[in-house]
């Protein structure tokens, strides 16, 4: 049975297709389309799907959209009912949105594939998530917490799933929390207030909160109450994004917490308005994070399971999720590597298959590539045009001496296999680079991802080395598989790891298996072997404001643009003629006097 | 042309300093959104020279950008707090040239080039403006000097590459943009004019209409408690319902 | 391969399908157990306003022209 799953419309858009129970592949649309978090209908991404599948639209049993367009337009109408008359500017904006072609969805697939109505198939948003959690963690038994800003009502949704013997497959949420109660538009109202992006930059609010002390949790927990049943209410007079398109916030909210930053004013810590924003991110952090630990204790205790599955864009917040693991009594917690709305897609395809048609239950692959491979002989045809320097190497070879590049200070562009679905490089599409020294943190902030310099990078660590250098707790080191947690480094290796331990001595690992990335792997060995530490610096191979980078041109260009050393892809490896700044003159004179030589 | 006979309105605009402040900002974000635009551009163009150059081109949108934030965050530093300018004149005094309505990967080079030839043209002659309209503020002045060198650059690359892919029917290709950017013009400005329709027509709904409809969702809201909700067992919940 | 179709026929294979669309929104809401069924004229009433705002964002040069049949 082959399934085509869709996620479109509000942000990151994907498409995902499972044939006869089992991913075959999955893509952000932003990978193909260059726009940072896309939210298009997913055209490309689907396009690919097929081809890389070789399927034409009819052969496909069903195409399933991971939320139900009608529910959702019937919330934002009721919405604005509710808010009468201050909705009145937000009214005719969200009627243009939704109308305009939201809620058409059926009418959209039908246009752009040729499929049959009845072949168009709609899950909930919360299930959606539910099942990209549950169904590829490699676990038979588990208690489900999904939460985000929100789908059609739901804003966090609790349950189990259970893939049984005779193969059976089921998810059961049993209750939810409902628009506007929302920890993910509690969050995303201070990530606005912070100067920051919303639904694109909450995790910089995770990363300042580092900086801070949560000296604000009151004022806080004046905005976000708890109820007696275990849920929460928001105090909707802090709150505007449910009347207005403008603003978050209200001006009550100002008066509780200060004047708002300006987005375009770096955050100053040494100053105490800089202080008094970390104060805001370390305030909202806490509370975000004691009431998920709370929600998820109770959960455990009603349903008694070891295994906790959790989904929704709220799941990205790795110091949240290592508090769950530590305090809400499950052993192990499985996050998705992409638990926001791209991963429903693939959610939503595998529920409709395990779900709606009662397909037996398979294995998922416990990997995030899933996207369009990476060409080294793409990579050696460009750099020859370009009169660079490249060598095709044989495998160990470039292994060696890439080694001896990260150990000797380069920074390494790393594209290897299939592109990772969801936001984090998980060693196919990675900036590599020795994470001992302070400067290069500073770096790599300034000249390859220009980007705050608060923020902390990740190390990558051998499965087998973790726990030498980081706090692994029980469960930790499956939590780090995806970049989902966030440990202590061991005192006595922070100073040697200081590119990727945060100011609160912490790091967002990913422990890394064998299977999972050979060659990373491998190479990580490699580095240990002159570095004595096998730990690298591992961040996502883009430049700030850009989707990570899919094509080897991708690669290529933003190695040229930036003061990234060396690029390898495949077995091919390129390097830069003279440091980044000189290279990048040389390339401009370069450039300039081809183009007049050939305006002569 | 039109720019230098709008040379008093653009000293008005540009003499206040945090309006000065926010539109180098502004203009920060569109020349790096240029930049990509024109990464993309370097990566979907199978003729390699082009490839080089856009991308030396994108290079120089993206330093463009980092100027135009640098010096829009320092005047804004030497602000005093609570300054606050309540106009911003955005229409009147536009930025770069971003290729926002252009999809680069779907344009063939010579449609690219001649489009980049006229935007850079475009930008050149309201940068010219702005330089000239910037006496008293000779750091910010200095930057659109530097800015302007560039874009001499790409207007020549552009037209010298357009005779270069297209040698037959550059000329046509650049009327032929020409047009296009009229007709684009006007689309922008028909779906501008069709949502401020749109807009009001709801608007007029929604306080004739919705008056009844708000009373019953506010009531009905009354009723519902706090906290967590049910979830209807998902049989109820066929998934070829779209509500 | 996705077949390529102009703007305006995959229009119509929308709005095709978009009357059972808003017969599901009316028939959901009907059937509702959240006592909603006053919601059912409104709703059908602003998605039949909604099919004239995607008929304008499809055929962008006469957008200003469509609302002139209110």
């Amino acid at each position: 049975m082959k399934i085509l799953g869709v996620s479109a419309h509000y942000h990151d858009s994907a498409a995902a297709l499972v044939i006869d129970g089992v991913p075959v592949c999955a893509v952000q649309e932003e990978r193909l389309s260059r726009r940072k978090g896309d939210a298009s209908f997913p055209l490309s991404a689907i396009q690919w799907c097929l081809d890389h599948a070789c399927l034409e639209p009819d052969a496909l049993d069903a195409v399933v959209y991971y939320e139900r367009p009608m529910l959702k337009f019937e919330r934002i109408l009721t919405c604005a009912l509710r808010a009468f008359p201050h909705s009145w500017r937000a009214f005719p904006k969200a009627m243009q949105n939704s109308l305009g072609e939201r809620v058409w969805v059926r009418g959209i697939i039908s246009s752009h594939l040729g499929v049959p109505s009845s072949r168009i198939l709609f899950t909930e948003h919360h299930q959606s998530h539910a099942a990209a959690a549950f169904l590829t963690a490699p676990t038979r038994r588990a208690a489900i917490l999904t939460t985000d800003g929100v789908g059609e009502w739901a804003t966090l949704a609790v349950g189990h799933g259970e893939r049984k013997p005779d193969g059976n497959t089921e998810i059961t949420l049993l209750r939810e929390i409902r628009f506007p109660h929302s920890l993910g538009m509690l969050y995303s109202t201070f990530t606005a207030y912070l100067g920051f992006a919303v639904n694109e930059d909450e995790y910089k609010v995770m990363g300042l909160a580092g900086y801070g002390r949560p000296t604000m949790v009151d004022q806080v927990r004046r905005v976000i109450r708890r109820t007696p049943d275990g849920a929460f209410t928001l105090d909707l007079g802090y709150f505007e994004f449910h009347t207005t398109t403008e603003r978050s916030y209200s001006d009550r909210f100002v008066e509780l917490f200060g004047p708002p930053r300006n987005s375009y004013e770096p955050i100053d810590l040494e100053t105490a308005e800089g202080q008094r924003f970390a104060d805001c991110a370390a305030s909202v952090q806490r509370v975000l994070e004691d009431t998920l630990v709370d929600i998820a204790r109770t959960l455990h205790q009603e349903t008694g399971l070891t295994d906790l599955c959790l989904g929704g864009g709220v799941a990205l917040n790795g110091v949240a999720n290592t508090r769950i693991l530590a305090e809400s009594g499950f052993e192990r917690v499985f996050v998705p590597s992409a638990p926001g709305d791209a991963g429903c897609a693939l959610g939503a395809a595998l529920y409709a298959d395990r779900i709606h048609f009662h397909n037996p239950d398979r294995d998922v692959p416990d990997h995030p590539f899933w996207g369009p491979p990476a060409d080294g002989v793409e990579l050696a045809r460009l750099a020859r045009e370009d009169g660079h320097r490249f060598e095709e190497l044989d495998d160990s070879t470039l292994i060696e001496q890439t080694a001896d590049d990260l150990a000797a200070g380069r920074v390494v562009g790393w594209m290897d296999g299939a592109l990772e679905l969801g936001p984090r490089a998980l060693g196919h599409r990675s900036i590599l680079a020795a994470p001992h020294a302070v400067a290069m943190r500073d770096r790599l902030n300034r000249d390859i991802k220009f980007r705050e310099e608060f923020r902390p990078f990740a190390p990558a660590v051998s499965i087998e080395a973790a726990d030498r250098y980081f706090e692994l707790p029980p469960g930790g080191a499956r939590l780090a598989r995806f970049m989902s947690g966030v440990f202590p480094v061991r005192k006595e290796w922070r100073q040697r790891l200081a590119a990727v331990t945060h100011v609160d001595g912490t790091a967002r690992v990913q422990v890394l298996e064998h299977d999972m990335a050979p060659r990373l792997h491998t190479l990580l060995e490699a580095y240990g072997r002159r570095s004595g530490i096998p730990v690298l610096l591992n961040t996502s191979f883009n430049l700030a404001g850009e989707p990570i980078v899919n094509r080897v041109v991708e690669g290529y260009t933003t190695f040229r643009r930036s003061g990234i050393d060396v690029l390898v892809a495949g077995q091919t490896r390129l390097t830069k003629r003279a440091s980044p700044l000189a290279n990048a003159k040389e390339e401009v004179t370069c450039s300039r006097s081809v183009e007049r030589s050939s305006a002569r | 042309m039109i720019f230098e006979m709008f040379r008093p309105v653009h000293r008005w605009i540009w003499c206040d300093a945090e309006r000065r402040a926010h539109k180098l900002l502004r203009f920060g974000e569109t020349e790096t959104d240029g930049g990509r635009d024109l990464v993309r551009a370097s990566e979907t163009t199978p003729d390699s020279l082009l490839r080089r150059l856009y991308l030396e081109h994108a290079i120089d949108e993206h330093r463009h950008g980092v100027m135009f934030r640098r010096r829009g965050n320092e005047i804004l530093r030497s602000l005093a707090p609570g300054s606050n300018s309540s106009f911003q004149a955005d229409w009147l005094a536009p930025s770069g040239h971003g290729v926002d309505d252009l999809r680069v990967d779907e344009e063939p080079d010579e449609a690219l080039l001649a489009f980049l030839h006229l935007s850079e043209k475009n930008a050149a002659d309201r940068f010219s403006v702005y330089r000239d309209v910037l006496e008293n503020d000779i750091p910010t002045r200095a930057i659109f000097e530097e800015i302007l060198r560039d874009e001499v650059f790409h207007m020549n690359y552009t037209l010298t590459q357009l005779a270069r892919v297209s040698p037959q029917r550059h000329g046509r290709t650049l009327w032929y943009e020409r047009l296009r950017r009229i007709w684009k013009s006007y689309l922008r400005m028909a779906a501008a004019l069709g949502a401020v329709m749109g807009g009001f027509i709801l608007t007029v709904q929604y306080f004739v209409i919705l008056p009844p409809f708000a009373w019953l969702a506010k009531r009905a809201e009354r009723r519902e408690s706090p906290g967590w909700a049910p979830v209807s067992p998902q049989p109820n919940r066929p998934l070829q319902r779209q509500y | 391969m996705l077949k390529k179709r102009g703007a305006v026929q995959r229009k119509v294979i929308m709005l095709g399908s978009s009357f059972g669309s808003i017969a599901e929104l009316a028939g959901g809401l009907w059937r509702s157990d959240s006592g909603k069924r006053w919601l059912v004229p409104l709703a059908v009433f602003l998605s039949v306003t909604g099919i004239v705002l995607a008929v304008a964002a499809t055929v962008e040069a006469l957008a200003p022209f469509v609302y002139s049949i209110f």
